[in-house]
This record gives C-alpha cells, sequence and structure tokens, in this order.
C-alpha cells in the first residue's frame, strides 16, 4: 500500500510531505484509530500544533485521515513515525 | 465598574468597546473566553488549579519519547542537575525566560500569578516541533536529519512561553491577522531574549528564529528570519510587506506565514531606538490588545503605548515616529487622526 503524510503548521510552520510503501492494511489502520486515543484531546487552547495528513492508495482505494495535534491518535503517531523514519 | 455590565454585553460590542480602549470591557471579553477554556479544560481533567499566588516554580518531565505528557519528573525548582543535556538545558532556559520577563516588566510567570512552568521534553520519536497547550510546553528532539532538539534553544524555549503569557494577557484568536500577531509576539519575545541570553548588541544579532534547531543537512540557516522574512529557508514563504499579504486556509489562515510582516516591523523599529525600549512598547500593547484585534489595530494600538510611554519619559521620544516609519514601510502605515 502507498502512502502519503503531509504535515503542516507547528513551530516550523511549513508543510514537510513523506511517501512510500507500507504493508499496513485498511483494517490494520482502521483498528489503530479506534483504540488509541490522544492525551492531548481535551487541551482547548493549542498553540503551533501540527496538522496531519495521511493517505493511503491500495488498488484504487484511496483512504484519507486528517487530524490536528490535540485529535491524532498515539498508536497513529507512532505509525507515522515509523513510516517517515523520522 | 463596568464588570457587571459587561458580562451581559454581546462580545462583538465588547470588542468594539476594546477597540476604543475601554480596559474593563477588554478584560472582560478576554476572560471570558479564557474561563470557558479553563473551565472545560479542569471538567475534563477533574483537575482545578490552586488560586493561590504561586512562584514559576519549573518542572521538566521526560516524555521518554512516547506521545504522552509529564511520563517521569526529572527536575523541579531548585532540584539536582539530571545530567540529561535536553532536561538541565530546558530548566534553565525557562528560568531564563521566566526571570526575563518578571524582571523587566515585574510579571509573575506566565500568567501573573506565578503558574508553575511545566516542560515536557523528548516527546515522541524524531518529533520535529515544540507546542504550547494552554497549560504547559512540549518539545520534541527533532528527527536528526533536518531538525534537532527543540528544548534547548532558547528562543524555542521563550517563542512557546510567550503563547502562554499572551494566552493571559490578551488570548489573541489563533487565526488570520490575529493569530499571526500571537505568532508575531512569541518571534518578538523569543528574539529579544534570544538576545539578552547572548548578551549581544544589535550588530552581533542574527535575528534568526530557530538557527540552532535545523541541522547542516536542512535547507537553509533557520526556520524564521525577522530581518529578511521569507529567506531563511527554501520553504520559508514569509511576507515582509502587505503586498504579499497571504489569503489562503493553510496554517490557520498564515498564522506562521504573515508574522513576518510585523516581525519585520519590529526588526526596523529595533534599528532606531533599540530593542529594550521596542520590547517596552510591545509588552505594554500585548496588555492592552483583544482577542481578535488585526493589524490595523496592532498598529494604533503600539503608536498609542508609544506615545504614553514617550511622554512618561520611559522610552526615547522618537519611538513615535520611529514605530510610524517601520510600519509603513511593511504597508501598515498608521491612521492619522
Ligand atoms: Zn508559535
Amino acid at each position: 500500500m502507498h502512502y502519503k503524510i503531509k504535515i503542516t503548521g507547528g513551530f516550523v510552520g511549513f508543510a514537510r510531505t513523506y511517501e512510500g510503501e507500507t504493508d499496513i492494511s485498511l483494517t490494520q489502520l482502521k483498528a489503530l484509530q479506534r483504540i488509541s486515543k490522544s492525551n492531548l484531546r481535551d487541551k482547548k487552547v493549542f498553540r503551533d500544533g501540527q496538522q496531519y495528513n495521511l493517505t493511503l492508495t491500495d488498488n484504487e482505494q484511496v483512504y484519507t485521515l486528517e487530524f490536528t495535534e490535540q485529535e491524532i491518535p498515539q498508536d497513529l503517531m507512532n505509525l507515522i513515525s515509523s513510516l517517515k523514519g523520522g | 465598574m463596568c464588570k457587571t455590565k459587561c458580562q451581559i454585553i454581546p462580545p462583538h460590542i465588547l470588542e468594539e468597546l476594546a477597540k476604543r480602549g475601554n480596559v474593563s470591557c477588554k478584560k472582560t471579553l478576554n476572560d471570558t473566553g479564557r474561563i470557558a477554556e479553563r473551565r472545560q479544560t479542569a471538567l475534563n481533567h477533574l483537575l482545578l488549579r490552586n488560586p493561590i499566588l504561586g512562584d514559576g516554580d519549573r518542572f521538566v518531565y521526560d516524555c521518554e519519547n512516547k506521545y504522552e505528557q509529564r511520563v517521569t519528573l526529572v527536575r523541579k525548582e531548585n532540584g539536582e542537575v539530571t545530567g540529561d543535556v535536553t532536561a538541565d538545558k530546558a530548566y534553565d532556559t525557562s528560568g531564563f525566560v521566566r526571570d526575563y520577563f518578571r524582571e523587566t516588566f515585574g510579571l509573575n510567570s506566565i500568567d501573573d500569578n506565578g503558574l508553575d512552568i511545566i516542560s515536557n521534553i523528548h516527546y515522541g520519536e524524531n518529533y520535529n516541533n515544540a507546542f504550547w497547550d494552554g497549560d504547559e510546553m512540549t518539545y520534541g528532539d527533532g528527527d536528526g536529519k533536518e531538525f534537532t532538539d527543540f528544548a534547548s534553544a532558547i528562543d524555542v524555549v521563550a517563542h512557546e512561553l510567550a503563547h502562554g503569557v499572551t494566552q493571559f494577557l490578551a488570548n489573541l484568536e489563533y487565526q488570520s491577522q490575529s493569530g499571526a500577531l500571537n505568532e508575531h509576539f512569541s518571534d518578538v519575545f523569543g528574539t529579544v531574549i534570544k538576545q539578552k541570553y547572548l548578551n549581544q548588541d544589535l550588530s552581533e544579532a542574527d535575528w534568526l528564529i530557530g538557527d540552532s534547531v535545523v541541522t547542516d543537512e536542512f535547507p537553509g540557516v533557520a526556520i524564521r528570519s525577522m530581518k529578511a522574512p521569507g529567506t531563511a529557508n527554501e520553504f520559508d514563504t514569509q511576507p515582509d510587506h502587505m503586498d504579499n499579504y497571504y489569503n489562503g486556509t493553510a496554517d490557520n489562515q498564515g498564522v506562521h506565514i504573515n508574522s513576518g510582516i510585523p516581525n519585520k516591523a519590529f526588526y526596523l523599529s529595533c534599528l532606531e531606538i533599540g530593542i529594550d525600549d521596542c520590547a517596552l512598547i510591545w509588552f505594554e500593547t500585548l496588555k492592552s490588545l483583544w482577542r481578535t484585534a488585526n493589524f490595523n489595530d496592532m498598529v494604533e494600538t503600539l503608536v498609542s503605548v508609544a506615545r504614553d510611554l514617550a511622554s512618561d519619559s520611559r522610552i526615547s521620544d522618537r519611538a513615535v515616529e520611529a514605530v510610524s516609519k517601520s510600519f509603513s514601510e511593511v504597508g501598515l502605515a498608521p491612521i492619522v487622526v
């Protein structure tokens, strides 16, 4: 499956994009999304938070996820870290 | 005197009154938003902040590369050196920023009530960011390829801590022009405090933000430049004039982009009257601004504050002219009444 991660905003300010292939399935991805949640979710004031846009393409099927820094589940952050390799 | 009335006046009327200099209405307006935000946070956390005045004590937590805050407390006020360079730097720099605001403006920590200063370090893995979340600061280590150790940079720490100060003084809404002003104030105190920390004068200062968090591989010298917005790196799209104002929706309508315009004006003002006079004018202006203030409101307030400070002989008598000229150069000429 092809992935594309776009990170915008944050202290750095400008957009960064990471692309590549992953063997994660959509089912696994949806499970990650369901079971974990961010411990920043309840923060109402947020400055320099990033915006995460994750697009996965598998046999013509396109799956897109969008999160703010407050909302993104921790396991997805871990996944993004591993995909972009830093 | 306005307290009771202000609470039943709709926000848009409070904003108009605040613009016309009604300090009580501005305070009520800012407090209303702040109280609602804090009440929600408190309910969700089942945590109520102690109303007793604090001392602005520092607490440094190691997130141990997890995407979680406050994992392990590694250093607190007057605590022993940890041996972790990032932890000890975060402790030292946050103390320097706290002391600058206290000694220069008499501000008792971030909220002027001695709020604890909490820093989270080693957040996540290869995390390329630092943020203020309304209560505390959080820093990534960077990916080591393009970015490194956000908590060790004095300007980054001052920038994030200043977001807290702005939240409590003006609560500038984080979108469009008020959001760009929010970013601007953080860069202003980021660069002022960096120059103090490094004992630099105007001729030595580089006016760069985040120069020490970018690696040699990064295609640029820093994240932003106040002297020359738009030139800090290959991706830097900050304008330095209203002619190039960013009208798009990205980055909360360009909060980190359009901040380049007032940033340039601040730099030009400092060349005219020095960084200390400018820091005082900008700090007093922050106290007078309100949640939805835009660039024109900012210029009007700066000029008015500069006039008052100059008439009290607290700053140069050339300040009004210097600020007006600097903002005119970036396309924000003050309206002459
Ligand atoms: Zn910021």
